[in-house]
């Protein structure tokens, strides 16, 4: 079986030249493996890359295919950058940048120097959190029902009417706790988003996650990803921490994650050769 | 479906998914090698994220796991 680098894997860039302390183990599945990472530099620019060795007569689409190889690929990828990112400003690539040689790293990144400095310099010093936020739709009714006087005077009403009238009355109790708990989201979210966005350097609204991913029983309202300036941690904490006291009587719960690589401010697309299509 | 990491942390497949292979800087040309394969693995990826034991799975897959400074923080 041949053991030859099959190409360069990029992670992304770093800022500075140290690297952290990485474990001599390599990502390794089955039929591929992604030696220990080491830097490339390019003029100012400098790389987090590994060779890939891909093994015996395996072609690289079938293991990138294979979700179990890929999984670990992903995961190892991730797990290279987050031990950057905890000492320096790191770009993150998007998983699966991947060169002929490190010649072709080279004349890539100095094609696409000034928008990967760019880059640098937007995510400079800082690092990505993210923020979910899901409301319990249960709790906010409840807490809806206690506090909104259209709904005490229906229910009044409805202990007076009679049998059919009551269960109309009721309809319309169920409908006004709705368009009431849809207004409080809106409302709440609103003044949620403006404080962690004056909070952050930068600030972008993440895809909302089905059930089947978050895994909770709660609604997912809004999720979050903020770029905070490194040092600044515990003042972004604290705010999670008074709105979530200022909310979780409505019904809110705040999930923070991270830290991130600045994936979500590093989402630009650059040609890496000037022939490419 | 938290994979265990610093400060507490859990880091849920979902969430990794959905930055390493969504986001990011995307450096495309003629000396890149095709992964045309990307798209296909996030599909499958995704479907694994229902299973079960998946993130063990995904732990055990990688001889070594992760690097030190990830590992040490999980103590």
């Amino acid at each position: 079986m041949s053991d030859k680098p099959s190409g360069v894997y990029v992670y992304g860039l770093v800022g500075g030249t140290g690297a952290p302390a990485l474990d001599e183990e390599r990502g390794a599945v089955v039929a591929a493996t992604l030696a220990p990472p080491r830097l490339l530099s390019c003029g100012d620019l400098t790389a987090i890359a590994s060779d890939l060795i891909v093994l015996g007569d395996t072609a690289l689409d079938t293991v990138m295919q294979d979700s179990r190889q890929a999984e670990a690929l992903v995961l190892y990828h991730h797990a290279v950058l987050r031990a950057f990112v905890g000492e320096d400003t790191v770009v993150p690539f998007r998983f699966g940048t991947l060169f002929h040689d490190d010649g072709a790293v080279a004349g890539a990144l100095d094609r696409s120097r000034d928008g990967l400095l760019e880059t640098m310099r937007r995510v400079n010093d800082a690092i990505e959190w993210g923020v979910k936020v899901f409301v319990s739709r249960d709790r906010l009714g409840r807490r809806i029902e206690e506090e909104t006087s259209a709904i005490a005077e229906l229910k009044a009403e409805m202990a007076r009417a009679r049998k059919g009238t009551a269960f109309i009355l009721k309809r319309r109790l169920q409908r006004l706790i709705e368009e009431e708990s849809e207004q409080a989201i809106v409302g709440c979210l609103g003044t949620i988003t403006d404080h962690l966005s004056r909070r952050a350097r930068e600030s972008a609204q993440c895809r909302l996650q089905p059930a089947e991913m978050h895994g909770r029983d709660d609604e997912m309202v809004l999720h979050m990803a903020c770029l905070v300036d490194r040092g600044m941690e515990l003042d972004f904490f604290t705010l999670i921490d008074d709105l979530r006291e200022a909310y979780s009587g409505f019904g809110f719960e705040f999930d923070i994650t991270g830290p991130w690589p600045p994936y979500s401010f590093s989402d630009c697309r650059l040609e890496g050769d000037e022939d490419a299509a | 479906m938290p994979l265990e990491t610093g400060g507490g942390q859990d880091l849920a497949l979902s969430d990794l998914l959905d930055r390493a292979l969504d986001k990011g800087v995307v450096l495309w040309g003629e000396a890149t090698v095709s992964l045309a394969g990307v798209d296909l693995v996030y599909v499958g990826l995704k479907v694994l994220i229902g299973s079960v034991d998946a993130v063990q799975r995904m732990r055990g897959a990688a001889p070594g796991g992760l690097p030190a400074a990830e590992a040490d923080e999980t103590a």
